[in-house]
């Protein structure tokens, strides 16, 4: 016993006292324990109970410290109790206007392998600083700050597109998108048993994993899995993309970029929706200017939230030593560009350019963004001092013209606004105008690959829309003449009228399956839907538009440095000594690699297994039957001044014609055995070639359809019969490479049906892409040499006056060149070839700084999208080879 | 000397219970599963109801058509299309998965193609899984068209060395 009088303890109860406590004292012990690997962290204190707060970052590390050599982050030195949400967990919906998207907007996970958010404890978020929980709850703040912000700035775009003033150009943005819910990463829901019928929209959730294990260390957005992926690994496991709230902010860009170019692939009339198949994304290639435009916009919105003017400071930088500027006035630059007049970080000069590695000269759709971000940059800074607005007032000015201009070339239903959807009027969604990106079926492939978004696009379309929502609507100070300098100082001036007056194609259903299409225009179009043209007649879905049937010139007295240059200095550099016309690479292993990356990166490229393959390829640096080969163009610039984003195009287009107009059967076994009529294809004379006494047809000026001067409307190629056997339309774009068919007497440049037949023999299953695989898309002529979708473009970063491309990427570029996939397309052999066969393949190339690229150098006039299947917007190469054994 | 032993057993108590109050509180599957306070509740209450009125009014809109028979396909494009993937994907390790998402009808020109719609998955290993959405030729297995591409934001290129070709 023991103890005093008051309290007498057996053996017994002591020790059961004793085993108690012994429990209590190593529970309270599990309590207070640091977080293991892997278990969950338990909140610390109850301070932040029911106030929704918890401790978070506003900067990184580097910012916050004011250390800019920091090494390993003490994040409790940067932290100070914040509201982050009153939500029991971290997932919440997006709020627009009135509405609100119908599933969570976005929830914030762990990693990949995690499922369910982290839920608050009783309402407060206060974990323990520097773990995962930690990590969670500033993803959540920081993308739920962006948001909201976003949002804000969304509702001032959409009432100033649809609602201030008068309307002078269509407004691009959706009108109803309150219906449509395609504020967010919106979906139609489709009938499982019937694709077209749409049930209704809904929402994706976006998961923001802030712990996303990935090696090497990087980040990733994933829109066909709604996925933003913000990098961790063990290597340096105290580094995590999610401490630099300007990276999280970068990623969330990429997602609003998806959002504004998709919003008008929702269409709604009560009761029905109509979704467009695809999806339109900003980049397509592992470099091209579309991708460029879509991470300046994204570094920009790193200081439309936070009003900094340099990015990735902490995560890219410190270790990476790839973070970026905004601005030529920062330290990064070194003095190398500077905000005086001339000294801007321009286009196309500083395509390359690498401000932590200045004479490099890469390709990389970061370094060329960096001309965009610092544009917008400055466009916001203006118009602080222009129109005396704050940096929300301003950037909100700047997020309007982005909306509209991402409305516009993001649309898939090709119509450019509402004010042209006759889906909104009741009718049939595949009549009607279309403005943009060609028709509905071939918008994916235009907006994408024939005629994307490049830097000269993108800054006309937002040209027009500065003047007409910023100039015309909310401050008129900052002048045409203003916007038109600004956009010189950097290059961007690259167009020489605003495009108001678009042109297009009309679609009219004339009966008995025919239909009409016929050239239009904005107001054409206009005054075919509407009979009146008054701001007193409410016309949905806008009551104030009424088109300006004109298109407003820039003045050219504000092009000091923006250089247009004609396509004829654009030069294939055949006869040029000292430069190499191409490059090529017939190595198995290098083209396996590419072939399989391809496929990684989501540009399939299939094969004829059987009649092409890497099997065949022998590295003897000339094109032989069977192998599959890798094709720079090695264009030359023959002009004084620097050419940008030279694009050439390997992929079909109109430059043939049907040797008898009534003859249009696809040649295959089943259209033979029932005796159809058998179309045969002759090549139009482009630039003299192939003369006529070669079967070049010569131009004579009958512009109707199936004939050369005629380019299709729709480019649509192969049509059903009423028995399914398939006909070629009219003016159906061809593949692009002739054969020269020699005799005694004449060299004849001929369609690789004609000479697959004649020549070699050869069955539809003997030829490249055989109906085994094409299916209904098969085409003889395309059956000895066929340049291979997905791979049938290269785009070039710049090409330096007098220089060819290799020479402005390095000073040696005689004995072989080491490049990017994008600079490189790839060509399958047929092995039944006969060695000796010679063949023409007529690519065509442009870049973006071309006067007559774009605009008919004698009319001034825009090409209207379907010009784009022809030759006038090119120069047109002949790469002409042999094929040896 | 039976009120020394009912202090002794309560205090016993009271120390047991206390333990196991704080060994509970600190299961690892009873975080996630703490039940949320009276207001806290109220307020996911009013937010899911609102939720589900919203969803309810999107639908009450929609438009209910005739259901239309599913397109022919060859029931073996999925294999095929897995082979062809794998296949070419050997030589950098990596692997693909496919996961259909319906069967769809795309027009082209004036007629309907019958495709079917398939998300595909390649994983090269290290988290670093690319993702994008297809269409797919449901009679050989052949990818017509993709979008929705994974963004990678530090992307390491293809290289390749290239001879100089003059024709």
């Amino acid at each position: 016993m023991f103890y005093g009088r008051a309290f007498k303890f057996t053996k017994k109860a002591s020790f059961a006292i004793f085993m108690a406590s012994t429990m209590l004292l190593s529970s309270c012990q599990e309590a207070l324990q640091a977080s293991k690997s892997g278990t969950r962290e338990d909140a610390i204190s109850g301070d932040f109970y029911y106030t929704g707060n918890g401790y978070v970052y506003e900067s990184n590390p580097i910012i916050s410290s004011g250390y800019s050599s920091l090494s390993y982050p003490n994040m409790s030195d940067y932290v100070s109790a914040t509201y982050v949400t009153e939500l029991p967990y971290l997932e919440t919906p997006c709020y627009f206007k009135f509405g609100q998207t119908n599933e969570d907007c976005f929830k914030v996970l762990n990693n990949t392998s995690t499922s369910i958010p982290l839920q608050a404890n009783n309402g407060g978020w206060d974990y323990t600083v520097g773990s995962d929980e930690f990590y969670q709850v500033n993803t959540f703040y920081h993308v739920n700050k962006m948001l909201k912000r976003f949002y804000q700035a969304l509702e001032g775009a959409h009432a100033t597109a649809h609602t201030y003033g008068q309307n002078l150009v269509p407004p691009a943005a959706k009108y109803d998108i309150e219906n449509t819910l395609s504020f967010w990463l919106a979906k139609g829901l489709r009938d499982p048993n019937d694709y077209d019928n749409i049930l209704g929209v809904t929402n994706s959730t976006l998961n923001v994993y802030s712990k996303c294990y990935l090696d090497p260390f990087n980040a990733y957005y994933s829109p066909s899995e709604n996925k933003l992926c913000l990098g961790w690994n063990d290597t340096n496991s105290f580094l995590y993309a999610a401490q630099d709230p300007s990276v999280i902010y970068h990623e969330l860009g990429h997602v609003l970029v998806k959002v504004m170019m998709n919003q008008r692939n929702i269409s709604y009339n009560m009761p029905s929706y109509h979704a467009t198949p695809f999806q339109s994304e900003l980049g397509s290639l592992f470099y091209d200017e579309a991708g460029a435009i879509n991470e300046g916009v994204a570094d920009w919105f790193s200081y439309f939230v936070n009003g900094r003017t340099h990015f990735g400071e902490w995560a890219l930088g410190r270790f990476f030593n790839a973070s970026r500027a905004l601005t030529e006035d920062d330290p990064i630059h070194d003095g190398r560009v500077s905000k005086s007049s001339g000294e801007r970080l321009a286009y196309p000069e500083y395509l390359h350019y690498d401000p932590n590695d200045p004479d490099s000269s890469t390709e990389d759709i970061h370094y060329a963004g960096q001309i965009i971000s610092h544009y917008l940059t400055s466009l916001t800074e203006d118009l602080k001092t222009t129109c005396s607005a704050s940096h929300e007032e301003a950037g909100d000015m700047v997020l309007t013209v982005l909306n509209e201009t991402f409305a516009e070339v993001g649309d898939m239903s090709a119509k450019g606004s509402d004010v042209f959807d006759q889906f909104i009027r009741s009718e049939d969604v595949n009549l009607g105008a279309f403005f943009t990106n060609m028709n509905n079926q071939q918008a994916y492939l235009w907006g994408h690959q024939v005629n994307p978004t490049n830097f000269r696009k993108f800054s006309q379309i937002l040209a027009k829309n500065i003047n007409y929502n910023i100039t015309n609507k909310s401050c008129s100070q900052f002048t045409k003449d203003k916007s038109e300098k600004l956009l010189d100082e950097y290059g961007l001036l690259l167009f020489k009228n605003y495009g108001e007056n678009k042109k297009g194609v009309m679609f009219t259903d004339l009966g008995g399956g025919n239909i009409q299409k016929t050239d239009t225009t904005y107001a054409d179009a206009f005054s075919d839907m509407f009979t009146n043209c008054s701001t007193n007649h409410f016309i949905y879905p806008v009551d104030n538009y009424c088109p300006l049937g004109t298109n407003t010139l820039v003045n050219e007295s504000n092009r000091r440095n923006s250089v247009l240059i004609a396509k004829e200095f654009l030069e294939y550099p055949d006869n040029r000594d000292g430069v190499s016309p191409a490059y090529i690479v017939d190595e198995r292993g290098p083209i396996e690699t590419l072939l399989a990356n391809l496929l990684y990166e989501g540009s399939p490229v299939q094969t004829s297994e059987g009649t092409a393959g890497v099997e065949y390829n022998n590295n003897n640096i000339k094109i032989s039957p069977g192998e599959i080969v890798g094709i720079n163009i090695n264009m030359f610039n023959n002009s004084n001044s620097t050419m940008g984003g030279v694009q050439i195009l390997a992929n079909d287009w109109d430059h043939m014609k049907l040797d008898d107009p009534s003859k249009t059967y696809v040649n295959r076994v089943e259209n033979r055995n029932d005796a159809k009529d058998i179309a045969n294809w002759s090549p139009c004379q482009i630039d003299g070639w192939p003369g006529v006494d070669e079967n070049g047809v010569a131009s004579d000026g009958d512009t109707t359809e199936g004939n050369c001067d005629y380019v299709t409307r729709d480019n649509f190629v192969v049509e059903l019969d009423g028995t399914n056997n398939q006909k070629y339309n009219l003016d159906a774009s061809q593949p692009i490479c002739l054969v020269q068919n020699s005799s005694e007497n004449e060299t004849l440049w001929v369609s690789q049906d004609f000479h697959r037949r004649t020549e070699l023999g050869l069955e539809a299953s003997q030829c490249l892409n055989p109906p085994a695989y094409s299916g209904d898309d098969f085409n003889p002529n395309e059956c000895l040499i066929r340049f291979l979708p997905g791979a049938d473009q290269a785009v070039l970063g710049k090409i330096n006056p007098q220089k060819s491309w290799a020479q402005t990427l390095t000073d040696d570029s005689v004995s072989g060149l080491t490049i990017q996939q994008n600079a490189i397309t790839l060509m399958e052999v047929n092995k039944r070839i006969r060695p000796g066969t010679t063949f023409n393949c007529r690519l065509r190339a442009r870049f973006t700084n071309c006067s007559d690229c774009f605009e008919d150098a004698d009319s001034g006039e825009e090409y209207a999208d379907y010009e784009m299947a022809g030759a006038k917007p090119f120069k047109v190469i002949n790469f002409k080879f042999t094929v040896v054994d | 000397m039976k009120n020394k032993k009912l202090i002794g057993i309560a205090l016993l108590l009271i120390i047991c219970g206390v333990s196991i109050y704080f060994i509970s509180r600190n299961t690892e599957e009873n975080i996630a599963q703490e039940k949320p306070t009276i207001k806290l509740q109220k307020k996911m209450n009013t937010r899911k109801t609102s939720k589900v009125e919203v969803v309810q009014e999107k639908n009450k809109n929609t438009h209910k058509r005739e259901v239309a028979s599913t397109p022919a396909s060859s029931v073996k494009w999925k294999s095929a299309l897995l082979n062809n993937l794998n296949k070419s994907l050997a030589s950098i390790s990596a692997t693909a998965t496919v996961k259909p998402m319906g069967a769809a009808n795309l027009r082209v020109g004036n007629k309907l193609r019958p495709v079917q719609h398939v998300l595909v998955s390649v994983n090269k290993g290290k988290g670093n899984v690319s993702s994008y959405e297809a269409f797919v030729n449901p009679k050989t297995g052949t990818i017509l068209r993709t979008w929705n591409q994974t963004r990678f934001e530090n992307q390491v290129p293809i290289t390749m060395t290239l001879k100089p070709f003059r024709p």
